[in-house]
């Protein structure tokens, strides 16, 4: 089970960084939230029936903990994300372009669970699968993105929404 | 946006592989880990202690049969009431850092989370409201009893047993302010997971 489990992560682990810089932009303790999502989702392994994909499950159970480890530390999203010199020292081992920061740091302004349905959103989910993984009815979805997006966009434009 | 996504990330690889076995051999990641200790040593620090102030207290009370004034029951009721709060307090804080819900869906987690903060704060206030009000018609009794041996301490009775009146309120107002954050934080994802159009 663990060779198993170590092969399907070492094919999908962008998930675990793209979440990790969603929920953790900037952070010092990014590795840290990393491995804990790690463990989280081994531990949440022998639950996984292959009802839905892998990539699909590990959405789940990752983005629960991400959220769940904002919770318990207390700590309120927009808290998370630095900004100058203290962002730079948390991450300065990261290749960043211009935009990458831009959007990133836009996403990181978004509460907890917009965060989840922009992300599988960008990841090009389908409106079901995001259902499945949010509990959102599907026709919500549509809506619920559409105004994130708008969100967005605003930030983007204007550094604020 | 979905193309900006995409580039962004195509520039980065996230080739950065981790020892995934070493990882997974933990039970939690460093900063987690020391959190969780922090929070078990408290809780258990305190409720030895309280065990230790309950066992001297019965034995002296109990089985020795110590007769004190009330002026000296006073500061050991107060110190008993004390750390039975911190006692409730850090248990309650470690019951929130040990829950999770990793395998439901966003909105039920969110809603199982909810639902035990909230369980939280009803126990902690059910647990000071017994005791503090025990307490409150213990000393009632007493000075029912023993009125003209109180009477010069009745100002300090009465400042006493209202503020044992008022604790378990006092309590759940800290419960509110401590978790605000949290609050705040959940409700937004409620509304978000709730709201049509």
């Amino acid at each position: 089970m663990e060779k198993e489990f170590i092969e399907l992560i070492n094919t999908h682990h962008g998930i675990l960084w793209k979440i990790c810089n969603v929920y953790f932009y900037g952070s010092s303790y990014k590795e840290d939230y990393y491995q804990e999502i790690l463990i989280r989702l081994w531990k949440a392994f022998p639950n996984f029936k292959g009802q839905s994909t892998f990539s699909t499950w590990m959405y789940r159970v990752a983005l629960n903990a991400a959220i769940d480890i904002l919770r318990k530390l207390n700590v309120r999203p927009e808290c998370v994300g630095l900004s100058g010199k203290e962002y730079d020292k948390a991450d300065n081992a990261e290749t960043r372009s211009e935009n990458y920061d831009k959007l990133y740091r836009a996403i990181s302004t978004l509460p907890e669970a917009e965060k989840a349905v922009i992300l599988l959103y960008l990841e090009e989910y389908e409106y079901k699968e995001i259902a499945t993984i949010t509990g959102i009815s599907e026709i919500n979805v549509g809506v619920k993105i559409n105004r994130i997006k708008s969100k967005l966009n605003k930030i983007l434009k204007n550094g604020k929404e | 946006m979905k193309l900006m996504w995409k580039a962004i990330n195509a520039g980065n690889s996230f080739d950065e592989k981790k020892n995934i076995e070493e990882i997974i051999r933990k039970k939690h990641s460093k900063a987690i880990a020391e959190t969780l200790y922090g929070q078990k040593l408290k809780c258990g620090v305190y409720a030895c202690v309280l065990v230790v102030f309950v066992a001297l207290m019965t034995y002296a009370f109990g089985y020795l049969g110590l007769h004190l004034s009330f002026s000296s029951i006073v500061p050991l009721a107060l110190a008993g009431l004390f750390l039975f709060i911190k006692t409730i307090l850090e248990c309650s804080r470690l019951w929130i850092l040990v829950g999770r819900w990793d395998d439901q869906p966003l909105k039920e987690s969110s809603r199982l989370f909810q639902q035990r903060l909230e369980r939280i704060k009803m126990i902690d206030f059910l647990l000071a409201l017994v005791y503090c009000y025990g307490w409150a018609i213990a000393i009632i009794r007493i000075l029912i009893r023993d009125y003209e041996g109180l009477k010069g301490l009745s100002v300090f009775v009465v400042i006493l047993i209202l503020l044992l009146l008022l604790i378990p309120w006092l309590i759940r107002y800290q419960h509110n302010k401590r978790y605000e954050d949290m609050y705040i934080n959940l409700n937004q994802s409620t509304d978000f997971f709730n709201n049509y159009f």
